[in-house]
């Protein structure tokens, strides 16, 4: 498990991934408030791709 | 700013009529015709904010840029029209006289009886006007909870007919009505709308356009009744007909000409009808979606589904631009155990672990990530999800089987998740969370450096 995202600032970790896995991020963050009709979250897209994709993302 | 329009919505005979979604729709069709638009929301309870209220009760708690727990319908506002909305956008009554009587015991009224008209309704008029003034707006949408009728918003009203009095032809009331259609009788009805305005006209408001949810078409003669019993014109008697996305009632009320009637009230000029191009296009892809992608929402409020809006909205935004449907699997965390997870998550394409707080469900949580992380399936986990997923992997591939976070057990030896060093004191439940937007810096080779630098 990696901490892939920090706050510059404080030092917490936003973001936490598992780079072995298909797609596993966590995100201490709140995308969903960001996510709009014209502008949809990249956090969001990435996951929709990953769950419709048949392969396993290297 | 000086010229800036007020247009305020109320609604009247039921709940839930969809202001929120009306409100955010009209400023919709402004932007798109190059005016600055911002959306308020006054909440007519006595909480401060909405960040204690529970799910079940009020939806999800929406949280701004600036660190403001509000409404959810600023969710809608913001998914709308794709800017950023913040603490001033949505004032509670008990915000209100929260500020009311801090002045009070400042000795701001010099003696003087301090009562609902005119302080509190000063209060409320002062709340209205920031939001123009402060950031140069040329129109400010405010949206009055609540029904007319009620105790609650008394107030509110009132200082909605005093702002109209004084601002004249730069402010404007839309009434947000039901017209239902009784089956037996196979008839639309007008007079719960007129009961309604009656009862505006009653507190000294009278509205300048009425907007009527109905399931079905409203022929001429209907709207010529409305308006002749609630004194408006006959084009401003406008019909919101239920449809399948709340993302299709902007151009319902492009083609109801809303935005016209509203503009010309308003007295600004109405050149060309936008487009909509970029709106439209979405809309396309939304309805033409064949195939479905299957979500698992885990977390412990999935009994109502306002609960989690901002994220059913979230995904339904990136299904669209992938081409699918999104049919989500609520699981409720409570309910799973180590015997039924396998058979509650299956035929899942994807799992989240949804935001929440305190001990119930939390194990759920776990044995929802452990599935994700055992069977390859994309997980997203936020905010507490993301701590599950944190716990989950200390315990369970990193053999500390007591790992936990602080805040679950303070106790803990192996503290994967620890309290922040300015909240280890905090006790009080309101108002003292973490909140808002700040920076974070990506590694490189991360999924999400990936996510954002991708085109979509």
């Amino acid at each position: 498990m990696k901490a892939t995202g920090i706050n510059p600032d404080t030092g917490l970790v936003e973001i936490i991934e598992l780079p072995s896995h298909k797609w596993f991020v966590g995100v201490q963050f709140h995308p969903e408030y960001s996510s709009t009709v014209l502008k949809p979250h990249p956090v969001f897209m990435a996951f929709i791709k990953a769950a419709i994709s048949e392969k396993v993302e290297a | 700013m000086p010229d800036t329009r007020y247009v305020f919505v109320t609604g009247g005979v039921a709940s839930s009529l969809g202001k929120g979604i009306i409100s955010a729709s009209l400023a919709k069709l402004l932007q798109a015709r190059g005016y600055k638009v911002t959306i308020q929301k006054l909440d007519p309870y006595l909480n401060v904010d909405p960040g204690t209220l529970n799910p079940y009760e009020h939806g999800e708690c929406y949280v701004t840029e600036d660190g403001a727990e509000t409404d959810l319908d600023l969710g809608h506002y913001e998914r709308f029209l794709n800017v950023p909305t913040s603490q001033a956008n949505n004032v509670t009554t008990g915000r209100i006289y929260q500020n009311v009587i801090n002045k009070e015991r400042r000795g701001d009224f010099l003696g003087k009886t301090v009562q609902i008209v005119p302080h509190i309704t000063d209060e409320i008029k002062r709340n209205i006007k920031l939001l123009g003034n402060k950031h140069r707006f040329d129109v400010v949408i405010t949206e009055i909870g609540g029904t007319v009728g009620d105790i609650e918003s008394l107030p509110y009203i009132e200082a909605v007919r005093q702002l109209k009095w004084e601002l004249g032809s730069r402010a404007l009331v839309i009434h947000l009505t039901l017209v239902p259609y009784l089956a037996a009788s196979g008839e639309l009805k007008t007079k719960p709308t007129q009961h309604s305005v009656k009862a505006l006209l009653e507190i000294g408001v009278q509205p300048d356009v009425l907007v009527l949810r109905t399931e079905r078409n409203l022929a001429t003669d209907i709207r010529k009744k409305v308006a002749l019993f609630c004194n408006v014109d006959s084009k401003a008697v406008i019909q919101s007909i239920d449809v399948k996305s709340i993302y299709e009632v902007p151009v319902k009320m492009q083609e109801e000409g809303l935005d016209e009637i509203v503009m010309e009230k308003l007295r600004l000029p109405i050149d060309q009808k936008p487009e909509l191009k970029e709106w439209k296009a979405f809309l396309t892809k939304l309805n033409s979606a064949k195939e479905t992608v299957k979500i698992g929402l885990v977390g412990k409020y999935v009994e109502l589904p306002d609960a989690y809006k901002s994220i059913v909205e979230a995904l339904i935004h990136a299904a669209t631009y992938c081409d699918r449907k999104v049919e989500i699997v609520s699981i409720q965390s409570e309910n799973i155990n180590k015997e039924n997870v396998a058979e509650k998550l299956k035929n899942l394409q994807g799992i989240i672990v949804a935001p929440g707080f305190g001990h119930r469900g939390f194990d759920g949580k776990i044995l929802a990530v452990k599935h994700a992380r055992e069977n390859n399936v994309p997980f997203l986990g936020i905010c507490l999800g993301m701590q599950c997923a944190v716990i989950e992997f200390a315990r369970n591939v990193l053999h500390l089987e007591k790992a936990n976070s602080k805040e679950m057990d303070h106790t803990t030896a192996h503290a994967v998740i620890d309290l922040m060093e300015d909240q280890k004191n905090i006790t009080d439940k309101g108002g003292t969370m973490r909140l808002g937007a700040y920076d974070c810096q990506l590694k490189k080779d991360s999924r999400v450096f990936k996510a954002t630098t991708q085109k979509r």
